[in-house]
C-alpha cells in the first residue's frame, strides 16, 4: 500500500481534512504550525515587553531613591582616582555613575559592572599617556589615601562622638588611668622604657598620655615621702638633680624652719636681696656637672671644682673661703 | 601650527562641543562621538582630550550642580574658546587643502 493513497483520520477534524491526500493534509498541518508559531512568537514577545517595562518600572523606582550610585564598583572608581586630575576627580566619575545607571535600567546590573570596568581599563591608558600621572604618580595616590583615611576617620569620628585622631576622650583617659592603677607604676615605667609597646600600646598619644601619668605618680609619691618623713623628723635625702646641682635641700629646710614665718626665704638657686642666714653660700648654687649633647653626654666644671676642693680646705682649716 | 596643531579626535571633541552647546559634559560628549564616529570611546579618551584641549587655551570648563543620580558629583560643563575656534577653522581648511586636487574617482 503506498503512502500517497492513504488517507488519515484525525479526532476533532472535519470530514474535509480527512478526505484530503496525505501530502495535502501536510501542507495544511505546516501552515497551521507556521501560523500557531508565528503567534505563540508574538505572545512571547509581548510577554518579554511587558516583563522588561516591569522591570524598567521597578527599575526607574530605584532610580528614584537614587541609591544606583551605590553599586558602583568602588574598586573601580579609586583606580580611577590615581589617574586623575584634581578637576576631572569629581567629574569623571559622575559622567560614569550616571552612564553606570543607564545601562543597569537598559541591561542589568552585571552588564553594567561589566561596562564600567571596561571603561576603567580602557580609560587608564590615556590618562597616564597625557602625562596626568607620569613622575608624579605618588602625589596622585595622596587623594586617595586621603579619601580613605577621611572616610574611616568620619566613620570613626561618628563613633566616638566627633573626636579627631589626635585626641583621646576624656572617657578613654579615665579607662587607661584606671588600667595602669591597676597594673602598677614601676610595670609601667618598665614598659615605656622599652617603647610601651607591650602593656601602653595605642598610638603614640597613649604613650606620651602614659608618660604623663608616670610623671604625675612619681610628683605623688614624692609629695607623701616627704609628708611622712617630715612626720618622722627625718630630714628628706636630697634629689639627684639637688646632687647634681650642688644644691643642699636639707639645709635649705632647716632655714627654712629657723626662719621667722614672717620673713620670706627665697627659694634655693634664686637671688636674694639681704641673705639673712650667712650659711647659705651663694658659691654652692653653681653647677659643677652639667649634661650636655656631646659625645661623652657629661662635662665637668674644672674651675669649679677647684673653686669647691679650695673652699672644702679652707674649711678644713677653720678659715673662711 | 605647531602648538595650535589639532589631532582627528581633538577636532571631534572641539566639534561636539559646539554641536552640543551649553549642554556638553563628559557623558553627551563621548555620545555624540560614538554615535557619529559609530564606534566606543572610552570615557578615560574623552577627559584626556579634554585635559589637553583645556591645557592649550582651547576650551573652558565649570562645575555644575550636583545631582544625585551622579552619586552626588558634579558635572563639568566644557565651552569652547576663541582659541579653540580658531585652530578648528584652521584644521578645518587644512584638510580641505590636503584634499584639493585629488581625483574623485581616486579612492575607488
Amino acid at each position: 500500500m503506498k503512502k500517497g493513497d492513504r488517507y488519515y483520520s484525525r479526532p476533532g477534524r472535519g470530514m474535509g481534512f480527512n478526505n484530503l491526500t496525505i501530502r495535502d493534509q501536510e501542507a495544511l498541518l505546516r501552515r497551521q504550525f507556521a501560523r500557531d508559531r508565528k503567534a505563540l512568537r508574538l505572545l512571547s514577545d509581548e510577554l518579554r515587553n511587558q516583563a522588561i517595562h516591569g522591570f524598567r518600572i521597578g527599575l526607574t523606582v530605584r532610580l528614584e531613591g537614587s541609591d544606583v550610585h551605590h553599586d558602583v564598583p568602588r574598586l573601580g572608581e579609586l583606580i580611577l582616582l590615581c589617574v586623575l586630575s584634581k578637576k576631572a576627580r569629581e567629574s569623571l566619575p559622575g559622567d560614569l555613575a550616571e552612564e553606570f545607571a543607564e545601562i543597569v535600567l537598559k541591561h542589568g546590573l552585571r552588564k553594567a559592572r561589566f561596562w564600567y570596568w571596561c571603561q576603567v581599563v580602557r580609560s587608564i591608558g590615556p590618562l597616564v599617556r597625557l602625562g596626568l600621572v607620569s613622575s608624579r604618580i605618588a602625589l596622585r595616590l595622596t587623594p586617595v589615601i586621603e579619601f580613605s583615611t577621611e572616610q574611616r576617620a568620619t566613620g570613626e569620628r561618628q563613633k566616638h562622638h566627633a573626636m579627631t585622631d589626635d585626641e583621646i576622650s576624656e572617657a578613654g583617659r579615665k579607662a587607661r588611668f584606671e588600667r595602669w592603677e591597676k597594673l602598677g607604676l614601676d610595670a609601667i615605667r618598665q614598659d615605656l622604657a622599652t617603647g610601651g609597646h607591650r602593656l601602653v600600646g595605642g598610638p603614640p598619644q597613649v604613650r606620651e598620655l602614659a608618660r604623663e601619668w608616670v610623671k604625675m605618680k612619681e610628683a605623688e609619691q614624692e609629695v607623701d615621702a616627704r609628708a611622712v618623713l617630715r612626720a618622722l623628723g627625718v630630714a628628706p635625702a636630697p634629689s639627684v638633680e639637688d646632687i647634681l646641682s650642688g644644691r643642699d635641700t636639707a639645709l635649705d629646710e632647716l632655714v627654712r624652719s629657723a626662719a621667722p614665718p614672717s620673713a620670706s626665704i627665697p627659694a634655693s638657686g634664686q637671688e636674694a636681696p639681704a641673705p639673712p642666714a650667712p650659711a647659705v653660700s651663694q658659691e654652692k648654687r653653681a653647677e659643677l656637672v652639667t649634661l650636655r649633647p656631646n659625645l661623652y653626654g657629661i662635662g665637668i666644671d674644672l674651675k669649679e671644682l677647684a673653686r669647691r676642693l679650695r673652699s672644702w680646705l679652707h674649711r678644713r682649716r677653720g678659715k673662711p673661703s | 601650527m605647531g602648538r595650535d596643531f589639532l589631532g582627528e579626535f581633538e577636532q571631534a571633541v572641539l566639534l561636539a562641543i559646539l554641536r552640543l552647546g551649553p549642554n556638553a559634559y563628559g557623558v553627551t560628549i563621548r555620545r555624540d562621538i560614538s554615535e557619529r564616529s559609530g564606534r566606543d570611546v572610552s570615557f578615560g579618551a574623552v577627559y584626556a582630550t579634554l585635559e589637553r584641549l583645556e591645557a592649550k587655551g582651547f576650551v573652558s570648563s565649570r562645575f555644575g550642580e550636583p545631582t544625585p543620580e551622579r552619586g552626588g558629583k558634579r558635572k563639568r560643563y566644557f565651552k569652547i574658546e576663541a582659541p579653540g575656534k580658531r585652530a578648528l577653522s584652521e584644521a578645518h581648511a587644512h584638510r580641505k587643502a590636503m584634499w584639493a586636487g585629488v581625483p574623485k574617482g581616486a579612492l575607488a
